[in-house]
Order: structure tokens, then sequence, then C-alpha cells
């Protein structure tokens, strides 16, 4: 796995206001890789994300997208730079149509393309091609999920932030969803960045994981590697430390 | 009849009035979640610039208006730069300080400039009476009601079918999701302030010929907008609107049948009633996320 990194961060510290949240966060991911975050509730890594897309400011350190610093550039630009974000809970626009959240999900490109994409989202979900016209707020949770992660795939970003994707859904949804993102990484050569709660599942479809805690990366490797760990598999999977254990 | 007919106009005048300052108010709740206390100031500041425009400029009434609009949409340029920018993502108690201290501090600059005692404005079209049947009717009122359904005709279209109508559209439906995909909150905020200001600029520069102008005179038209706002379920733009029609109409037909003093009475006893019956408005959606 020894490539260029897509996104690499530095010594990254963010917070709000007087709280300090992240104290020197330092990882790279690589193109086409899913990478998941876990850590315990509270401990930074919606922040993480938050910041990495520019909706939090870094105070200190750098965040660098193809080599370039990008730690100093708004949210739209760092979306029209190749970075898309799927942030925590319900992030669509419940009123409009699942065609037209679509198209707002292309709201920074001004190419004529955007309809040919919509129609590629279609195909990549075919759950919402029979529900074009529904209203966003009227979708099941598993749809309203696919339509957020449709909606940043509207960007054709390099980096896709996802702050737990899985959140409410049912067992099967979350199958699902987790081998779409998976497809994604390696069809489209996305870079995936995901938080989840569900670290198990996540850990096993990612090819990294990374642990949050205090404010810094305690633990990084493989997915499998994070899946055998002792200390992550006690304190973060709910898993006996020893893997051969019962 | 003839009674009947010029109360309905006289109705749907007043109910202009509240419409194109409630519109403004639930634009700017309904995208930005600020409640803009000084937006009443804003309608008289538009007659204000009208009646300088008129007296001390001495251009025809035709020119003022185009004029005020104009002047009204770099105040509210001014207006979102100077304050709403800054408390845009502050707690609702600073948001609300910001703005009421802007309603106090432009209420008693027009008291120190102008004085506190009434203007009056003469528009040429206040004379010209048009006989509608049996009723005669003012030509002003007349363009009252054409230029109010051609600024809600413009609202409708650039919220529907512009860019930046569907952003504001997308910020007030869900801000985190906005910013997500890109849609400036700040151009939006500033798209937003200045709508209001227009529409607000619309009603002063229709409306004041009918009446008298002085510092205070938003009192009794802001409270009727918040009362439509309310009614129209908090935020909903289309439903403020209607309310603010039902209301100018409600006072209208109190007035032909019992003294004027009885209408404001009818009209919060109905919205107390409204409430009563659903909590959320006649439109309102039950909860915002
Ligand atoms: N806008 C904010 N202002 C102030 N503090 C905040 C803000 N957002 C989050 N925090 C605080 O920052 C810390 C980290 O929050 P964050 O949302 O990044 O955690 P998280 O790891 O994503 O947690 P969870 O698993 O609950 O989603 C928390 O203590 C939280 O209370
Ligand atoms: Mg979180």
């Amino acid at each position: 796995m020894a490539g260029e990194p897509v996104l690499q961060l530095q010594d990254v510290h963010a917070g709000y206001g007087e709280i300090r949240i992240l104290k020197g966060v330092s990882f790279a991911i690589e193109p086409g890789t899913v990478t998941s975050v876990i850590g315990a509730n509270g401990a930074g890594k919606s922040t993480l994300l938050k910041t990495i897309f520019g909706m939090v400011q870094a105070s200190d350190g750098a965040i660098r997208l193809d080599g370039r610093d990008v730690t100093g550039l708004k949210s739209e630009e760092r979306l029209q730079r190749g970075i898309a974000i799927v942030p925590q809970g319900r992030c669509n626009f419940p009123l409009m149509s699942v065609q037209e959240n679509l198209e707002l999900g292309a709201f920074i490109r001004r190419d004529g393309d955007i309809k040919a994409d919509i129609e590629a989202m279609y195909g990549l979900f075919s759950s919402l091609d029979a529900k074009r016209k529904v209203i966003a707020g009227n979708l099941s949770g598993g749809e309203q999920q696919m339509l957020e992660i449709a909606m940043a795939l509207m960007t054709r970003p390099r980096v896709m932030l996802l702050d737990e994707p899985s959140l409410g859904l049912s067992p099967r949804m979350l199958d699902y969803v987790f081998s779409s993102i998976r497809d994604l990484a390696r069809g489209h050569g996305t870079a995936i960045l995901m938080v989840e709660q569900n670290a198990v599942q996540a850990l096993r479809i990612s090819d990294r994981g990374i642990v949050i805690e205090l404010g810094r990366v305690s633990h990084q490797g493989s997915g499998v590697e994070m899946l055998s760990e002792p200390d992550v598999r006690r304190a973060y999977l709910g898993l006996p430390a020893d893997r051969n254990a019962p | 009849m003839e009674l009947l007919l010029n109360q309905l106009i006289n109705g749907l005048t007043a109910g202009s009035e509240y419409a194109l300052i409630a519109a403004g108010l639930a634009l700017i709740f309904g995208v930005l979640e600020v409640v803009n206390f000084a937006h009443g100031e804003f309608y008289m500041l538009s007659s204000y610039y009208l009646y300088l425009l008129m007296t001390r400029y001495n251009l025809p009434y035709v020119v003022a208006v185009p004029l005020v609009i104009v002047a009204m949409i770099l105040s509210g340029v001014i207006f979102y730069y100077l304050v709403i920018r800054r408390v845009l993502s502050r707690s609702w108690q600073l948001q609300l300080i910001a703005t009421l201290a802007l309603s106090i501090v432009m209420v008693n600059t027009a008291i120190v400039l102008s004085g506190p005692v009434p203007k009056y404005l003469e528009s040429p079209l206040n004379s010209q009476i048009v006989q509608i049947g049996m009723a005669s009717i003012s030509v002003q009122r007349l363009v009252v009601l054409a230029a109010t359904a051609i600024s809600f005709a413009t609202l409708y279209a650039v919220l529907k079918y512009t860019r930046i109508g569907k952003a504001m559209r997308a910020v007030a439906q869900n801000r985190e999701a906005a910013a997500a995909v890109g849609i400036s909150v700040e151009k939006v905020g500033l798209a937003t302030v200045v709508a209001g200001c227009a529409l607000a600029g619309v009603a002063g520069a229709l409306i004041s010929p009918l009446y008298t102008i002085h510092p205070g005179m938003a009192a009794l038209v802001i409270i009727k907008a918040f009362a439509a706002v309310i009614v129209g379920g908090f935020g909903n733009v289309t439903g403020a609107v209607l309310a603010a029609f039902l209301i100018g109409l409600l006072e209208a037909l109190v007035t032909t049948v019992l003294p004027s003093e009885y209408a404001d009475a009818f009209v919060f006893g109905g919205m107390i009633l409204v409430l009563l019956v659903r909590p959320h408005g006649l439109f309102g959606r039950v909860a915002r996320s």
C-alpha cells in the first residue's frame, strides 16, 4: 500500500473557541482506500472531519490535498478541489425531491455533465431511481443515507468524508451501505474516510483504521491489524483482548 | 354594496402592507433563523426616503419610488454587514438584542433628524379616483395592489427558479447540508436580508402616501406583521402573506359594522384562537429539524 497520499494531515490542531479538541493529529490516506476513524463519544471524530472540510478552522498544522496545502481555504474551495463531506445526522433538503437534492449536490459545478452524472447516481443507487420525484423527507432512513452519499458524489470528489453513515440503519441496510462504500473506493478511486460506531463491521471493509484518543491518533494500522490489536479490541470494539478467547 | 366593495379594497390595501412586511420577516426567520426586530423600522426608513426625495429634491412620485427601492437595497446591504452577519451563528439572545437595539437607534435617529411631528406626502395618484361599479377607489390603492402582486410574483420566481433562490431554500431546510454542498451561508444571508428590506421598501414607498409619516409609524404595522408571521407558521413565507391578507380583510370587515377601535381586538383575538387550535399556525410545519 505504498503510494502517493491523496490527503495528508500533519500535526493538525482545532477546536471551538477556547475549547481545544484536536491536539496534533497526523495521518495520510491513499486513493481508492477506505479508512475508518474510531474513538469514544466526544473524542473529536466529527470535529476531525469538519476540520478537513473547513467547517471548523485548523488553528495549527497543515492539511494537504494531492500535496497542496488547503488549510487556509474555505469549504467551498475545498469542495471545488475535491473534498466532499456527508455530515453526521440528516443531511439533505427534506422538502425537495430526490432529483432537486441531487441537483443541489452539484451546486458548485457549472459544466454540462450534471444531468449525466445524476443519471449515473440513479444507476448506482437503484432504490433512488424509482423515487426521483419523491420528497427527500419521505424516504426511508437508508434511502436518505444513499441520497446523501449520492449528493456528495455529485462533485466527483477525490476524498469523501462520511460521518456515521450507518446511523439508524437496519442490519440489512447497513451491509448494503458498507458494501456500496467499498465499491465506491474500489471502482471510482475515491478515498473514503469514515467515522463509524459499528467499528467491527467498518474495520472489516476498511483498508486502514485510525483511533482518536485525547485529541491525537493513538493507534493506526490496517483494518485487520486493528481488529487484532488487544487495546483496540477491548476499548473500542467490545471484544475480548485475545482474539482466540471464546 | 359599494361600502362593502370599498371596504374590500381597504382591507386588501392594509393586507398588502402587512403582507409585504410580514414576508420579509418570515423570509429572514425562515432562512437565517433570525427574528429581525428592526424590520418595521425599515418600512419607516423607506417612507422617509420617499419623503426626502419628494420634498427635498422635488422628484415626482413615479421617479422617487424606484429610487426608494434602490436605497432600500443599499440599506439592506449595510444592515447585513453591520448587524446580521455578525450575529448569524450566535445565540438567539444576542440576535434579539442586536436587532432590537438597531430598531431603537433607528427610531430615535428619525426623531432627532425629522422631529416627532408627522409628515404628509401627496401622491398624485391619491386624488385620482376610478369608479368600479358604484364604488370610487383612489388609483393609489390600485397601484398598491398591483405592485404587491408584482413583488410577490417576483419573489416566488426568484425562490423557485434562480440559483440564489434555490440556495435560500436549501439553507432554510438544512443549513449544514447547504454548507456541505458548497452553498455560502454568508451570501445567502445577504440576499435574504436585501430581499426583506426591498419588500419593506415597496410597502413604505407605496403605502405611506395613504397615511402619515412619523418615527413611530412602524409600531402599529409591525405588530400585525408579527401576528401574520405567527399565524402563518413561523418562517413560512406563503403562510405569512396569506395570514396578512386575512388580517387586513378581517379589520376592514369589523370596521364596517363596529367602531374601528374593535378591529385590533378581533385581529388579536383571532390570532389567539388560531394558536389554540393550531399551535404551529395555520400553515406551519410541526417541527423544524
Ligand atoms: N459547535 C461546538 N461548539 C463547542 N463545542 C463543541 C461543538 N461541537 C462539538 N463540540 C464538543 O467537541 C467535542 C468533540 O465533539 P465531536 O462531535 O467531534 O465528537 P465525536 O467524536 O464526533 O462524538 P460522537 O461519537 O458523539 O459523534 C465534544 O466534547 C463536543 O461537546
Ligand atoms: Mg460525531
